[in-house]
């Protein structure tokens, strides 16, 4: 009788500790690479130099931000080919639309950097024209 | 619901609100506010009132961050401890008052919320041409089937666990700090998000952003800003703000010249429809940590449920649609 009742109370004490762990190892800060970043970016303003912390994930490039944002794509031939290499199915009626319609998609993303969106303007556009 | 609960819970209601939408405030700066002469260097006032009238969507007629389908507008909060809150909602601002020169009311803010335990509820906030009126704030409780009306909040007030202040986000004005410029210099490091969720599904908003970089290498000016008040929680504050178009990418508090919050708003531009003003922005989100406390709150708006210069006609803003709510 005894027996059980200590597995039972040891399998208990085992659950508990099992999710005070988890709880644990669960809590996350924020980042203190992000606030090395901030320092490092508000110093500027006093030491006219920028010393940005190593290996920091927060002083991100250029070449990321194009991938994301589509703000560096200021040409409407840099947009096509970041379409095709992103959306290579929507490219195909990206491809058959008139230039004006072309360029208002380019306008769009440099507005909004909506990729998901353009997307549904290509067919909503292609549409459009079927039925002219 | 308590009747002791009623004025907590309007309060926490109008922070959640205000934090994803500005509550239109005193408003000193006008809705036609000219952009600083080509060429001339603003002056940090300058400077200050223009921010203000970018965060406050002055640039449109209207501004909504509506629902589509299951997306919505998301608050994310998350604590030290790893807790975490969510609230949906969606908010329809209106400006388009100061046509009619007979007109008291500046502008109307009206939002819904979609989830949690304030699901089904409404808020209008009122806004009017005389800087000695307050403003309204009405809330529909769906428990009560009834309108209630409650005061403005204060500056400092930071409800539903949230780092972000009534004052960060709607209240504070211009003209209630001091402000110098302290350099221009390009914007070096991406905007702060909640790292466990960065770029994760999510209830409501569907794939929430990566941190973004892409106002890496914009140009800023660093606005330091001193605050009036009294034994007040920051002595200073620096807000990076776009040279072009007026947009605070960040802004640090001090308090005894220690960093003690930061907060990032990811802007985005609309089409050229504007006039060409760069000043028609939209956020896309914001982040806020607290170095104190170590919470961080995140408001995220999908791209598609953003939408501005609408044909709602007026009526839309008023107690009819705050009954109309369905829980």
């Amino acid at each position: 009788m005894g027996k059980p009742i200590i597995e039972i109370a040891i399998f208990s004490m085992s659950i508990l500790l099992l999710t005070c762990c988890v709880l644990i190892f669960s809590v996350e800060a924020a980042d203190n690479g992000y606030i090395e970043a901030v320092k490092a970016d508000v110093a500027e303003f006093t030491t006219s130099e920028f010393r940005p912390p190593t290996d920091s994930s927060w002083t991100g490039t250029v070449d990321n931000q194009s991938k994301t944002s589509g703000e560096l794509l200021v040409e409407l031939e840099d947009f096509s080919k970041f379409l095709q290499d992103k959306s290579p199915g929507s490219y195909i009626f990206y491809a058959k639309l008139p230039e004006d319609y072309k360029k208002r998609l380019h306008q769009e993303y440099l507005a909004t950097g909506n990729l998901d969106n353009i997307k549904n303007n290509i067919f909503k556009y292609s549409r459009d024209i079927k039925k002219k | 619901m308590t009747p002791f609960r009623i004025p907590l819970i309007l309060n926490r209601l109008s922070f959640i609100a205000c934090s994803l939408l500005p509550c239109s405030s005193i408003a000193a700066v006008s809705h036609d506010l000219a952009l600083p002469a080509e060429g001339t260097l603003p002056d940090a006032n300058e400077v200050a009132r223009q921010v203000y009238f970018a965060n406050h969507f002055y640039a449109f007629k209207n501004f909504s961050i509506r629902r589509r389908g299951r997306t919505m507008t998301v608050l994310i909060n998350h604590s030290k401890s790893g807790k975490e809150t969510t609230t949906s909602l969606e908010r329809h601002l209106n400006n388009n008052y100061n046509t009619d020169e007979t007109s008291s009311v500046t502008s109307k803010d009206l939002a819904i919320f979609h989830s949690g335990k304030m699901k089904g509820t409404g808020m209008l906030v009122t806004e009017y041409n005389d800087d000695t009126k307050n403003k309204d704030y009405m809330i529909w409780l769906p428990s009560l089937r009834k309108i209630r009306r409650f005061s403005e909040p204060k500056h400092d007030d930071a409800w539903g666990g949230s780092a972000f202040t009534f004052g960060d986000v709607t209240l504070r004005k211009p003209e209630d700090e001091t402000h110098v410029i302290i350099g221009k210099k390009q914007f070096r490091t991406c905007l702060g998000t909640i790292n466990s969720l960065e770029g994760k599904h999510f209830r409501y908003s569907g794939q929430l952003p990566e941190r973004s970089c892409r106002h890496i290498n914009k140009e800023v000016y660093g606005l330091k800003s001193t605050t009036k008040f009294k034994y007040w929680w920051y002595d200073y504050r620096i807000s990076y703000v776009d040279t072009k178009s007026f947009a605070d990418y960040r802004t640090l508090y001090y308090k005894n010249d220690e960093l003690i919050k930061v907060i990032d708003r990811d802007w985005g531009r609309v089409n050229n429809d504007q006039g060409g003003d760069p000043r028609a922005l939209f956020w896309k989100y914001w982040y806020g940590l607290d170095l104190r406390t170590g919470q961080e709150s995140w408001a995220v708006i999908p791209q598609k449920v953003v939408e501005y210069n609408s044909n709602r006609k007026n009526s839309f803003w008023t107690e009819k649609t705050l009954r109309k709510i369905k829980r």
